[in-house]
C-alpha cells in the first residue's frame, strides 16, 4: 500500500469531504439548476454545462442529513461518467466502472477546496458508529492534522434509490 | 484467440449479415421445390461457404465443421441431387439456427456440441427419401412416426455426473426468438398412455403438431427395478410452442401434466431444477431431442438484446457494449463534403467578422444554415435502417406458426426497404411479432373453413411499410375471419370490463378497440371468440413509446388490419415549447391537434368542473383537460403585483378561487381582481390526440416552436414517468419532454370514469343555453336564446320602411320584415328611442325584431322553469338580475303575428296535420323543437328518452320520429335499432338529431343504426331548414 492518492476536497454543512481526482470530470461555478418536478428529492435538477445536460444531486440529501443551500461559493463537482472512466488506466482494479452512469451526474458543495494527497495506507475503513445510513456512502476516513477527511463513494451515491430506506 | 480480437469481431458482424440472408433463401428455396432458382441457391451456397472459410481462419473448427456440413446438402441441393422438401429444409434451419447460437458466442463456440445436427445433416445425404427420385410423399403424416421410432432406438442410460448442467440454452434460444413460448413440464408417461388408452408414439405425435419439444428426460428414482418400472415414468421436458396461454396448451395437448411451469425469456439459464440433477441417481436420459451434454450458458448478447427490444424507451445506448452501425460510403462522403463546406463557412465567417462587414456575414448565416441542416440530415440518414431487418425474421415465423395450427398462409412483404430509425426498428419487434402472430393464429382460418367460405385455401397476411405525410406507416392484414364486435362485448363483460348496460351500447370502433384494453387477454378469450388479444395492450403501450399509434380496422369474414403511425426518427423531433410555472417542457407535435388560447373571463366559463374533472367543451364536444402543474405537483409561485414577493399559491383551480374567496379575502381585498387576472390572464389547452383519446393540457403559456435534438433521461429519473427526455433549446435552457401518453396516466384519466363524467357534463352543457337579454325600456326583460339569432344590427328608427302597415329593414340587400314585441304581447310597454336593434332570426326566411335595449347575454344553466309561465309566445322564464326574464317563443310570435308566412310553407299542413314523436332529453331543446314543429304545423308528443319513445309508440301512432342521440337509459342508436325491429314502425321515417359535430364517421354510424337521416343541431340553419322540408 505504498503509493499516494488524491482526493478533491470539498465541504457540506462545514464538514470536509473527498472524491478521488480520478473520478471527477470538472469544478463548475453554481448555474441555474432547472428542477425536475416528480423526481426523488435528492435530485435537485438539471443544469446545462456546454450543451450537456447534467443531472444534480444533493449528497446531504442522500445522507438525510439537511440540503444544501444554493449561495455564490455553491460549486458543482461534476463526475466522470462510464464512458470517461473505462479510458482511465487500470481503474477497473479499483472500482467497476459500469456502476457510474453513461451520462453526466453532478453534485453540490457548499465550498470546494484543495487537492489533498494522501498515503494509501492513511485510510481508515468508516467507523462502526457510523449510523449504516450515511456510512454505506463512503469509501473510507483519513486522519488530517487538524481535521478529518471523509471519503465518498461515488458509486454508492449514483445508485441511491429514495425506496432504500 | 487474443491477438486476433479484431478478426474476430470483423467474423462476427460478417457471419451475422450472412445469416440474415441464410434463412430467407432456405425459405425460399423450400417455397420453389423441384425448380429451385439456381441464384438463391448459389446466393445461399456463397453465405454458408464465406462463413466456413472464415472461421476456419481464426480456428473456430466446429463452426467450420457445422458449416461445412450445411454447404454439402446445399451442394447436393444444387447439383439437384437431393430435392428440397420439408424435412430437409427444416434440417438446414436448425442447423443455421445453432450455427447463429455459435457465432454469437464465438469465444465458446468450440465447446458447443453439435454432433446432433450433424447427424441429421449427414442422414439427409443417405436418406432415400428426399433424393431427387423419390415421389413426393406426405411428410406431415410421417415424421412423428419416424421420431416416436427414433426415440425407443436412440434411448440409453449414462452416469448423473455426465449430464451436470443438462439444460442446453442453444437449444432453446432458436425458439424464443421465433416467437415460441416455452413450457417445462413434468408427465407420467405411464398414466398417459394407459388411463387415456394411446399408444406412447401417439402422444408424443400429439406434442409434435403443436410445437417442439426442445430438452426432455426421463426420471426414474434409484429403488425402480424393472418390475415396478412400469407403475410410473416420469417425463420431464421442455416445450416450445406457439401458444401463449397454459390452459390452453393442456388442453390441447390432452395431458394431465404432475407439474408445469412457463419459462421466461432470459432467466431459463437452468431449465430443469437442479434438485433433480444433484440427487445423484442413475437416470435414464431418453434422446429424442438432445442428447445430454455440457454447454456454457448463452452467449450475454442475445439475452441483453431481448430485453432491450422489450423495454427500449426512446434511446438508450447500451451501456456495457458497443452497437455497430453500416454505413454506406456515398452517405460518408456526402457528409465529408458538407464538414468541409462548415469549415469554409466558418473561415467566411471569420474573415467578416475581422472586417465587420454585416452584409457578408448576413450571407454566411444563411450558408450557414443550409450547411448545417445538411449535415443534420445526413447524420439523421446514418441511423436510418431498412424495416425489412424486422420483417424478414416473420417468414420463417409465419411458416412454423402454420406449420404447428395445420393452416396455410403466406407472409407478403411489402416496401422492405422503408427506413426508420435504428432505435424504432430494434423497438417494433416485439409488436410486430405479435401483430403477426395474431393475425395468423387468430385471423386466417383452417383451410378447409375458409374453402367453405369461398376463399383460397391459403390465407394471405400482408405486412407493408410506406410513407404518408411524414409518417411511417405499418401494416398488418390478414384475409382472415374478422372480429366479431358483439362476441368482443361479450368477452369483455365476462372479464368484468364492461358491464352489461355498456356493452350494448358499444359502437364498432369500440368494441373493437376493446382489444387493446389490460385485462382482455386471457385464456376463454382466446379460445371463446375470434380471439385476438394476445398482449394487445402491450403492443400498444410499445408503440406508443415510440411515439406511434396503432388503430384497427376489421370487417367480418373478410379480415382485419392494423395500422401502427410512427414518425420517422426519435432523436430529432418537431416540439412545441410550453411553459408552467416557469419550467419549459417540450411537446411532440405529433401529438398535438390544436391548441386553445383562452383568456379573461373565458378561463372560468369555457372550462367546466364535475366531480372534481375538468372538462373543455372543443366545438360542442367534452373534452377531459388536465393543469399540467397539478399532474406534475408543480407550486404555483405567484408574484404579489404589489410587493413584488413571490408566494406559493395554494389555490388550485379556477372553482376554488372562486368558491373560497373568503380564505383569501383578507390579504386580497385591495387588488383582487387586479391581481388574479394579472396571476392568469390566458391560457392555453394543448389539445392533445392519443390515438383515439383526445384530452385537454392547461399550460400558462406558449414559448416556441423548435426542432429539438432529444437526450435520453439519467438513469436516476427512470422512475419519472412524466417525462421522455431533455433537450436543450436554442437559447440554452433545459426543457424536459413531456411523455404524453404517461400524462394522460398520471392525470389519473381513468376513461371510463371520464365517460361517465363527460355524459353529466354534456347534459348539463346542453341544458346550458346562451341567452340574450334585452329589454324594450317596460316592465318586462325577455330573452332569446342566442342559438337562433342570426346577426344583430343597431339602427336608426326612421330607417324602417313602412309598407302597407307593414314595417321593414334593409339588410345586405334584403328586406327583412319586422316585427315588434308589443303586437305580440298587448299587455307590454315598449318605449323607443331614436336608435334600437333589430335581432335578425334566421328561420325558414329572415326575420328582425326591433329591440330597444340590449342588457346582456347570459347563461341559464339549470332548465328553465316552463310550468308557471303559460302565456302564448313565452317558452319559459328564468330569473335574470332578480328580474324575471321571459323566453320568448318566437316561432309562436311569427306564427301569430304573421299567419300567413307558413301557409304557403308548410308541407306538413298541406298534407293535414302529422304527428311526430319526438325524442329529446334536453329540456331546452325539447321547448324549443316542440315549439317549432308545431309551428310548422305538426302535432308533437315529447319523451324524455330511447325508453319513453318507445312507450309512446306503443300508445299511439306517429308519423314521423326525430329522435336525438345521446341519451340517459336508451339512446338513439338502440331506440333506432328497436324501432326497425318491430314490423309496426319500421316504416315510419327516422330522423335523428345530435348535438355532435358532423364528421362522415357519425353520419355512418347514425345511418348505420337504422336512421333515415341525419340532422347535426350545430348547424341551426340547416337545423331548421331541414326539420322543414326534409323529414
Amino acid at each position: 500500500m505504498d503509493y499516494t492518492r488524491q482526493f478533491v476536497s470539498f465541504y457540506l454543512d462545514e464538514r470536509l469531504f473527498g472524491i478521488d481526482i480520478r473520478f471527477v470530470n470538472e469544478v463548475n461555478p453554481n448555474v441555474k439548476i432547472v428542477p425536475i418536478p416528480l423526481a426523488s428529492p435528492h435530485i435537485r435538477g438539471h443544469v446545462n454545462i456546454r450543451g450537456q445536460v447534467v443531472l444534480i444531486m444533493d449528497v446531504l440529501l442522500v445522507f438525510k442529513t439537511g440540503r444544501v443551500e444554493l449561495a455564490d461559493e455553491t460549486q458543482i463537482i461534476i463526475l466522470k461518467t462510464f464512458q470517461d472512466l473505462a479510458r482511465v488506466k487500470n481503474i477497473e482494479n479499483e472500482i467497476d466502472p459500469s456502476l457510474f452512469p453513461d451520462k453526466p451526474v453532478g453534485f453540490l458543495a457548499d465550498s470546494v477546496g484543495d487537492v489533498i494527497t494522501v498515503n494509501a495506507d492513511r485510510i481508515e475503513t468508516p467507523t462502526q458508529f457510523l449510523e449504516k445510513s450515511y456510512s454505506v456512502f463512503l469509501e473510507g476516513m483519513v486522519k488530517l492534522d487538524n481535521n478529518l477527511l471523509t471519503i465518498l463513494n461515488p458509486a454508492k451515491i449514483f445508485n441511491y434509490r429514495q425506496e432504500m430506506h | 484467440m487474443g491477438d486476433n480480437d479484431v478478426l474476430v469481431q470483423e467474423f462476427i458482424v460478417e457471419a451475422l449479415e450472412h445469416l440474415e440472408t441464410v434463412e430467407d433463401d432456405i425459405l425460399e428455396i423450400e417455397r420453389q421445390g423441384a425448380d429451385t432458382d439456381s441464384e438463391t441457391v448459389n446466393h445461399l451456397f456463397r453465405s454458408i461457404h464465406s462463413i466456413k472459410g472464415s472461421s476456419s481462419f481464426i480456428n473456430l473448427d466446429k463452426i467450420t465443421k457445422l458449416s461445412h456440413s450445411l454447404e454439402n446438402i446445399i451442394g447436393n441441393i444444387r447439383e439437384h441431387k437431393i430435392l428440397p422438401v420439408r424435412n430437409v429444409t427444416d434440417t438446414l434451419l436448425k442447423g443455421v439456427d445453432k450455427l447463429k447460437v455459435m457465432v454469437n458466442d464465438c469465444d465458446h463456440s468450440n465447446d458447443i456440441v453439435i454432433d446432433r445436427e450433424l447427424e441429421a445433416l449427414e442422414q439427409l445425404i443417405t436418406s432415400p427419401l428426399v433424393q431427387n427420385t423419390a415421389t413426393k410423399m406426405e411428410k406431415d403424416e410421417r415424421q412423428p412416426k419416424e421420431q416416436a421410432g427414433k426415440y425407443r432406438s436412440q434411448t440409453k442410460i449414462i452416469q448423473t455426473h455426465e449430464i451436470k448442467s443438462v439444460m442446453i440454452q442453444e437449444n432453446i434460444i432458436p425458439y424464443t426468438t421465433h416467437g415460441y413460448y416455452q413450457y417445462r413440464f413434468v408427465v407420467d408417461l405411464v398414466a398417459e398412455c394407459d388411463r387415456r388408452n394411446r399408444k406412447p408414439a401417439d402422444f408424443f405425435k400429439n406434442l409434435e403438431f403443436l410445437g417442439n419439444i426442445s430438452e426432455s428426460r426421463i426420471i426414474i428414482s434409484p429403488d425402480e427395478t424393472v418390475d415396478n418400472f412400469n407403475e410410473q415414468l416420469l417425463f420431464n421436458f421442455v416445450y416450445s410452442s406457439l401458444i401463449d396461454d397454459e390452459e390452453m396448451i393442456i388442453k390441447s395437448l390432452d395431458i394431465t401434466p404432475v407439474k408445469m411451469e412457463r419459462m421466461t425469456v432470459g432467466r431459463n439459464r437452468s431449465t430443469l431444477p437442479a434438485d433433480q440433477v444433484e440427487t445423484g441417481a442413475p437416470r435414464i436420459v431418453s434422446g429424442i431431442e438432445e442428447k445430454p451434454e455440457e454447454t456454457k450458458v448463452l452467449a450475454p448478447t442475445r439475452d441483453r438484446d431481448e430485453k432491450k427490444a422489450s423495454t427500449a424507451k426512446a434511446s438508450l445506448p447500451a451501456r456495457t457494449e458497443m452497437s455497430t452501425l453500416r454505413i454506406p460510403i456515398n452517405l460518408l462522403d456526402r457528409m465529408m463534403n458538407l464538414a468541409s463546406e462548415l469549415v469554409l463557412v466558418r473561415n467566411q465567417n471569420m474573415q467578416a467578422i475581422d472586417v465587420e462587414d454585416l452584409n457578408q456575414l448576413k450571407t454566411i448565416a444563411k450558408k450557414l444554415n443550409l450547411v448545417t441542416s445538411g449535415l443534420q440530415a445526413s447524420i439523421m440518414q446514418t441511423r436510418l435502417q431498412p424495416v425489412d431487418l424486422v420483417f424478414s425474421k416473420f417468414t420463417r415465423m409465419v411458416r412454423d406458426l402454420c406449420r404447428s395450427l395445420g393452416k396455410e398462409a403466406v407472409l407478403e412483404l411489402i416496401g422492405r426497404d422503408v427506413e426508420l430509425d435504428k432505435n424504432i426498428i430494434e423497438a417494433l419487434n416485439d409488436p410486430l411479432m405479435h401483430l403477426v402472430r395474431n393475425a395468423v393464429d387468430h385471423g386466417i382460418e383452417m383451410p378447409d373453413i375458409r374453402e367453405v367460405a369461398g376463399k383460397q385455401r391459403q390465407g394471405r397476411v400482408v405486412l407493408s411499410a410506406f410513407h404518408r405525410a411524414g409518417y411511417v406507416i405499418i401494416r398488418v392484414q390478414d384475409d382472415g375471419a374478422g372480429m366479431n364486435e358483439k362476441a368482443l362485448a361479450a368477452a369483455a363483460v365476462k372479464k368484468g370490463l364492461l358491464t352489461e348496460e355498456q356493452a350494448r351500447t358499444l359502437s364498432r370502433p369500440e368494441a373493437l378497440n376493446l382489444i387493446f384494453k389490460p385485462g382482455f387477454t386471457t385464456a376463454s378469450s382466446v379460445t371463446d371468440i375470434s380471439g385476438r388479444g394476445v398482449g394487445m395492450d402491450v403492443v400498444k403501450s410499445n408503440i406508443q413509446k415510440l411515439g406511434g399509434i396503432i388503430s384497427i380496422t376489421s370487417v367480418e369474414g373478410k379480415g382485419t388490419e392494423f395500422e401502427v403511425r410512427l414518425p420517422l426518427t426519435l432523436t430529432i423531433m418537431q416540439a412545441l415549447i410550453v411553459s408552467s410555472c416557469d419550467l419549459y417542457f417540450a411537446l411532440a407535435q405529433y401529438n398535438i391537434s390544436e391548441v386553445v388560447w383562452l383568456h379573461g373571463e373565458d378561463i372560468y366559463n369555457s372550462i367546466r368542473n364535475v366531480n372534481g374533472q375538468e372538462f373543455y367543451s372543443l366545438r360542442g364536444k367534452l373534452i377531459p383537460v388536465f393543469r399540467l402543474y397539478e399532474i406534475l405537483k408543480i407550486k404555483r409561485i405567484y408574484k404579489d403585483i404589489e410587493t413584488g414577493v413571490s408566494k406559493e399559491d395554494k389555490r388550485l383551480r379556477n372553482q376554488d378561487r372562486r368558491n373560497n374567496t373568503e380564505e383569501y379575502a383578507s390579504t386580497e381585498k385591495r387588488h383582487s381582481r387586479g391581481r388574479r387576472f394579472s396571476l392568469e390572464n390566458s391560457v392555453y389547452i394543448i389539445i392533445l390526440k392519443l390515438g383515439e383519446i383526445r384530452c385537454g393540457l392547461i399550460i400558462d403559456d406558449i414559448v416556441d416552436t423548435e426542432e429539438i435534438v432529444i437526450k435520453p433521461l439519467h438513469e436516476q429519473l427512470k422512475d419519472c414517468k412524466a417525462f421522455s427526455g431533455t433537450t436543450v433549446l436554442g437559447d440554452g435552457r433545459i426543457a424536459l419532454i413531456l411523455d404524453v401518453a404517461n400524462i394522460a396516466e398520471l392525470g389519473d384519466m381513468n376513461l371510463s370514469k371520464i365517460k361517465e363524467e363527460a355524459e353529466v357534463a354534456r347534459q348539463e352543457s346542453e341544458d346550458r343555453q346562451m341567452l340574450l337579454v334585452f329589454s324594450n325600456e317596460g316592465d318586462e326583460t325577455y330573452a332569446i336564446p342566442l342559438f337562433l339569432i342570426a346577426h344583430i344590427e343597431k339602427i336608426r328608427l326612421t330607417d324602417i320602411i313602412v309598407s302597407n302597415q307593414k314595417e321593414y329593414f334593409q339588410f345586405q340587400k334584403q328586406v327583412i320584415p319586422v316585427i315588434r314585441l308589443e303586437n305580440a304581447f298587448p299587455a307590454s310597454r315598449a318605449v323607443y328611442g331614436s336608435e334600437g336593434f333589430i335581432i335578425i332570426l334566421k328561420l325558414q326566411k329572415s326575420i328582425g325584431i326591433l329591440v330597444s335595449r340590449l342588457l346582456d347575454s347570459t347563461e341559464v344553466n339549470e332548465s328553465f322553469d316552463t310550468s308557471n309561465v303559460s302565456g302564448k309566445g313565452v317558452l319559459g322564464a328564468v330569473m335574470f338580475n332578480d328580474k324575471l326574464t321571459l323566453i320568448l317563443d318566437v316561432f309562436k310570435i311569427v306564427e301569430t303575428l304573421e299567419p300567413e308566412w307558413y301557409t304557403t310553407l308548410l308541407p306538413a299542413k298541406r298534407g293535414g296535420i302529422k304527428r311526430v314523436l319526438l325524442i329529446e332529453d334536453s329540456e331546452f331543446y325539447q321547448v324549443l323543437l316542440k315549439s317549432y314543429l308545431m309551428s310548422i304545423g305538426y302535432s308533437v308528443v315529447v319523451a324524455g328518452n330511447g325508453r319513453e319513445g318507445l312507450e309512446a309508440l306503443s300508445k299511439q301512432d306517429f308519423d314521423r320520429i326525430i329522435s336525438d342521440i345521446e341519451m340517459p337509459l336508451m339512446d338513439g342508436f338502440a331506440f333506432a335499432k328497436e324501432v326497425k325491429a318491430n314490423p309496426a314502425w319500421e316504416k315510419i321515417p327516422l330522423t335523428a338529431i345530435s348535438s355532435s359535430p358532423e364528421t362522415e364517421e357519425v353520419r355512418n354510424l347514425v345511418l348505420e343504426s337504422g336512421f333515415d337521416l341525419y340532422i347535426s343541431k350545430l348547424n341551426r340553419k340547416e337545423l331548421f331548414e331541414s326539420l322543414l322540408y326534409r323529414i
